[in-house]
């Protein structure tokens, strides 16, 4: 008994010890940040700090260089909510509902709030709710603001590619499930509110299941009309989507199919109730 | 009983440590510094009212709206680009020279390089000077990535890095009037210039 005390104490010291250094080197380093490296400034807040590496996107473009290398980057954790996006407008009148332009958002821009700033009942509803019926010029503004930018397709792809508990889930069958399932539910009138879901392997929370998000450079999915190779490049790409499944049949990427066409489908000015953004931000 | 006491305590110690390790990160944005005031753009279709600001091939800044009370003729090239850009350019010294002279001073003409990397002002400069560019209607502009991205949406042109480190991009000029709004679009590299002169000739009167 005696001795079995001494041990557990000399445990509990231990422990404690531990903790306090586990503790004390969290305040400097966040053990949130987990993917972290040594030396790497500490993420602004609200952001997470993702390691560089490699997009693979989803179609051969003539000349286009693939894999894309996506550097090193800040990305925030959550979707830009209403509240957020509101005090924005405050700072930024022009961004109102009456007095937007009609070359950066179209009419159902901010539908969801009845008036330019939402009234109370709706700002209590929403304010934690990803803002939606935003157009791909005001998510820019937003995050210009913000001194950040909207993230680019390879940026964003890399990071959704994360399961829980690695950075490329795409050989993880039971996730692989979850996420179909995801983007077969139909669109809830209004995104859940922020952190509904689960962080992936970066500590990026809502990638998947609430809504589609706005990426910088969405509209180049567009077949350029360039001066070199388009004929080239539309023959590639329908050869290479006819392929997919007959590389690797079990685990073609349906939701980032989905989302490479929703992309497509998109223009600048449209405002859609299940699409909003987050921001990105440079490495100083 | 006391020993037993020390070691709850400890445990509950332990439980704040970690709770305080987990609670640290849910602390929520703080908000970042308060842009520049939009500037007054006169049309609500003027592609002037973006937010952006832009460096000349002096160095100096340059905010779209500046460049109102002309109409400018735009294109979004990259200097090391050897196929479409020169074409390009030359299709804009065309229109310079074919205009009357009574629109000379009415007329601008705009640069505005996809490629603000390597498009630095010096070397935009010497691009000039290489095509032999007036400056005095010329500008050649270059901007942060975003807020290219931000103008080549407006004016509905697409671009991507190539493999070679240069750009596919849509072979477009666009005709500006005096407020910024687009009137004209002249598409690729080998059309006839009369209906783009007409635009600006039309454009000038307003």
């Amino acid at each position: 008994m005696k001795i079995i005390n001494r041990q557990s104490w000399v445990g509990m010291v231990f422990l404690v010890t531990l903790e306090c250094c586990s503790f004390l080197s969290a305040m400097v380093w966040p053990s949130w940040a987990a993917p972290a490296e040594d030396g790497v400034p500490e993420p602004p807040s609200g952001m997470q700090y993702i390691v560089g590496g490699v997009y693979a996107p989803l179609f051969k473009e003539a000349g286009v260089e693939q894999p894309t290398p996506v550097a090193p980057f800040y990305l925030d954790i959550y979707p830009v909510t209403n509240a957020q996006y509101a005090a924005f407008i405050k700072a930024n009148p022009r961004w109102r509902r009456s007095q937007v332009s009609p070359l950066l958002a179209d009419v159902a821009y901010l539908r969801h709030w009845q008036a330019d700033t939402p009234s109370p009942e709706a700002a209590t509803a929403v304010a934690q709710r990803p803002v939606t019926y935003v157009s791909w010029f005001a998510a820019h503004a937003y995050c210009r603001w913000q001194q950040k930018r909207l993230p680019s397709t390879a940026e964003w792809e890399y990071v959704a590619l994360a399961s829980a508990t690695a950075p490329d889930g795409s050989k993880e069958a039971a996730y692989q499930t979850r996420l179909l399932e995801w983007y077969a539910l139909p669109a809830a009138a209004m995104p859940p509110p922020i952190g509904s879901g689960q962080k992936n392997y970066w500590g990026i929370s809502d990638l998947h299941g609430s809504m589609w998000e706005w990426v910088a450079d969405f509209q180049t999915a567009f077949s350029p009309g360039a001066s070199r190779g388009d004929a080239e490049a539309e023959r590639d790409r329908f050869c290479s989507s006819g392929a997919l499944g007959v590389s690797e049949p079990e685990l073609v990427n349906y939701p980032a199919l989905m989302r490479d066409a929703y992309r497509r489908s998109l223009r600048g000015t449209y405002t859609v109730h299940n699409l909003g953004f987050r921001c990105a931000k440079d490495l100083p | 009983m006391k020993r037993y006491g020390c070691l709850s305590f400890l445990l509950v110690l332990v439980l704040c440590l970690r709770l305080g390790a987990w609670a640290s990160p849910l602390t929520v944005t703080a908000h970042a510094d308060h842009e520049a005031l939009p500037a007054s753009a006169s049309s609500a279709r003027s592609i002037y009212q973006v937010e952006s600001t832009w460096t000349t091939a002096d160095a100096q800044p340059l905010r779209l709206e500046h460049l109102q009370g002309k109409v400018q003729v735009l294109a979004m090239v990259y200097t090391t680009c050897e196929s479409a850009c020169p074409i390009i350019v030359s299709l804009m010294q065309r229109i310079a020279a074919a205009l009357p002279p009574e629109l000379h001073s009415q007329v601008g003409f705009v640069l505005v390089t996809l490629d603000p990397v390597r498009d630095t002002p010096s070397v935009l400069s010497a691009y000039s000077v290489k095509m032999r560019l007036d400056p005095a209607s010329w500008s050649l502009l270059s901007g942060r990535p975003a807020d290219v991205m931000e103008l080549a949406m407006l004016l509905g042109i697409t671009y991507k890095r190539d493999r070679s480190g240069g750009f596919i991009h849509t072979n477009r000029l666009t005709v500006l009037n005096k407020v910024g709004e687009i009137v004209y679009r002249h598409e690729g590299l080998h059309q006839d210039l009369t209906s783009t002169l007409e635009a600006i000739r039309w454009a000038a009167q307003y």
